[in-house]
């Protein structure tokens, strides 16, 4: 994803209306900014007979806007779409998950927070087949999410993972296809 | 204000803005001009009691990084600066704001909030003179005035426009773009005067009134900047959103030579019983010339994300004018009671006035209205009471200087000494 646009887009929205006892709102396609780039996938490979083989791209930084950083968030909504292209072996499962922190070694640490409880999963079976997860989506990601969102970035990571019961190499890939984020900005009463 | 802007007294706008009527007498039955007006600041009691002085440093009024700034509670304040009370202040929008943001789509939706984005130039000026000292001798007056000029005007260009009031999404290679233009400059002026009666008597008679000034400017700058950004093929793309901006900013510091230049002042006031009208103008001719200019001109550098100044001229001569006023009354007095209309354009647009005052004895009670220069009407409404030498009033106006269509209200009080 392309972070320094990210945060120009709500910088510049941000500095336009940051306007009246109202909410801000911010409707971010998070994926339009992943989409055709290795960031939207995470590939697998997975040796036969192998649980929880955990895979993950490298985590993202977004920069947030600088006027959020003394907001409080009121809720941050996130909402999304996956699909698990395998190309060969299995059967198995996959689980997908998106992780967040304040910095990159913390979407790996115990601070990160999950985007799904349960992670979004699919079973696959043998040989190559495509298909979606089923829509994912948190309502609310309060409240360590949403202190997330009110600091002046915030660290993204992706990341699957796959039980290979079968006795060949299973490999594929899961690709992000939507993830959208719903930003709700409430005032702070001094 | 109470009678909505119209000035019947010869120590209102009449004397300030038509020479001539230094020379006319009160009305029989009216009172004279007062020899001293306090204006008594209740508004400012009331701004300073809601934002205290001590507590300015965590007052979101004043802080843009707070999360309870209101961009257009700010504006408003500096559009209405609080010496009235204001008895009902405009309201700010409270609707929810979105933004819809993707890599190639951008929309702002400002919701309600969209009636306050202006379609045309706004801003505010205004043509002042804080102070007038002089002396008179039959008609003849000498004297020194200070003067004092502002004004600041933005316009959003049409795509920009389309984006915030229209919720247009942003659209690919275009221009986003503001654009402001401002001048202050102040000085003094030594003056020469005349004003009497060239015909007829004091119950129907003529009047004429000039006076000339030779401006001296102490300090002038002004600028013209037009800023914004530029969307690529792709709004969040490779190629980035470039942000532009480029500025042209003139000035004469206070301690550079002084600004020069030559303007008069004429009035006439036509007197006929009850009837009584006058027209006056205002710095007619009152071009500064300014020869120790600075001139910038300045661009953004996207490169270093700073402001370039690209050259400095110094030493320049420079020009500016004054804003020629003027002020168109009429009156009707019978007894105790007095009608009047006003046309005045005070630097800031034409105003049309209509008022009346009627007195009982120690009391009086005013009311008019008016069209602003934003076409609006506007009401005004109030009374006074004599007490001895002293009078105490009280006036309330609605006015539109605010970002929102509703009118607020004010209340201002005074205490004059006759």
């Amino acid at each position: 994803m392309n972070g320094k646009w990210f945060a120009a887009a709500i910088v510049m929205t941000g500095a336009t209306a940051a306007c009246g006892q109202g909410r801000l709102i911010f409707n971010v396609d998070v994926f339009s900014f992943l989409k055709g780039s290795v960031n939207d996938t995470v590939p697998y490979v997975v040796p036969p007979l192998t649980s929880n083989f955990t895979i993950s791209n490298p985590a993202q930084k977004i920069n947030l806007v600088p006027g959020l950083s003394g907001s409080l968030i009121d809720t941050v909504k996130v909402t999304g779409t996956a699909d698990v292209l395998n190309q060969a072996g299995g059967p198995g499962t996959l689980r997908f998950q998106v992780y967040l922190a304040g910095d990159s070694a913390g979407t790996y640490g115990a601070g990160r927070d999950s985007l799904f409880s349960p992670a979004p999963s699919a079973s696959i079976s043998a040989g190559a087949s495509t298909q979606s997860l089923p829509p994912f989506g948190v309502a609310n990601l309060s409240p360590k999410g949403n202190a997330l969102f009110s600091k002046s970035e915030v660290w993204i990571r992706l990341a699957a993972t796959v039980s290979n019961t079968g006795a060949a190499i299973m490999r594929g890939k899961a690709v992000l296809t939507g993830l959208d984020l719903r930003i709700v900005v409430q005032d702070k009463v001094f | 204000m109470a009678m909505g802007g119209v000035s019947l007294s010869r120590d209102g706008n009449l004397t300030r803005y038509n020479a001539a009527y230094r020379a006319v007498l009160n009305r029989p039955g009216q009172p004279g001009a007062p020899k001293l007006t306090v204006p008594l600041p209740l508004g400012l009691y009331h701004f300073f009691h809601d934002h205290p002085i001590s507590q300015f440093k965590y007052d979101p009024l004043f802080h843009p990084d707070s999360a309870r700034f209101n961009p257009v509670e700010l504006i408003d304040l500096i559009l209405n600066p609080p010496f009235n009370y204001p008895l009902k202040q405009p309201p700010t929008p409270t609707n929810d704001v979105a933004f819809g943001v993707g890599k190639d789509s951008l929309q702002i939706l400002l919701g309600d909030a969209q009636t306050l984005v202006p379609e045309g130039p706004f801003g505010f000026t205004g043509s002042s003179r804080l102070f007038d000292l002089n002396l008179s001798v039959k008609g003849a007056r000498v004297g020194v005035m200070t003067w004092l000029q502002d004004k600041v005007s933005f316009q959003l260009g049409d795509s920009l426009l389309s984006v915030l009031k229209e919720g247009n999404p942003v659209t690919h290679q275009t221009d986003y773009t503001l654009t402001q233009h401002s001048l202050a400059q102040a000085g003094f002026a030594p003056s020469l005067g005349w004003a009497g009666r060239v015909y007829g008597d004091s119950a129907r008679g003529f009047y004429v009134g000039g006076a000339a000034h030779y401006y001296f400017g102490v300090a002038y700058g002004q600028a013209s900047s037009t800023g914004g950004f530029t969307t690529g093929d792709t709004i969040f793309g490779s190629n980035p959103l470039r942000l532009n901006a480029v500025n042209q900013v003139s000035y004469s510091p206070w301690g550079n030579s002084l600004g020069h230049g030559i303007g008069v002042d004429l009035g006439v006031v036509w007197v006929s019983g009850p009837i009584e009208v006058g027209l006056g103008v205002n710095d007619i001719g009152a071009t500064l010339t300014w020869g120790d200019t600075r001139t910038d001109f300045q661009h953004y550098d996207t490169t270093t994300d700073q402001i370039v100044t690209d050259s400095v001229h110094k030493n320049q001569e420079t020009k500016t004018k004054l804003p020629v006023l003027y002020l168109g009354n009429l009156a009707y007095t019978t007894g105790s009671t007095t009608v009047g209309l006003n046309v005045i354009n005070g630097g800031n647009g034409t105003k049309l006035r209509v008022g009346a005052e009627q007195r009982f004895g120690p009391f009086v009670v005013r009311g008019g209205l008016g069209r602003d220069e934003r076409k609006k009407l506007q009401f005004g409404g109030g009374g006074g009471i004599r007490l001895g030498p002293m009078e105490l009033d009280v006036g309330f106006a609605t006015n539109s200087n605010s970002l929102s269509d509703e009118r607020s209200i004010t209340m201002a009080t005074s205490l004059s000494i006759y």
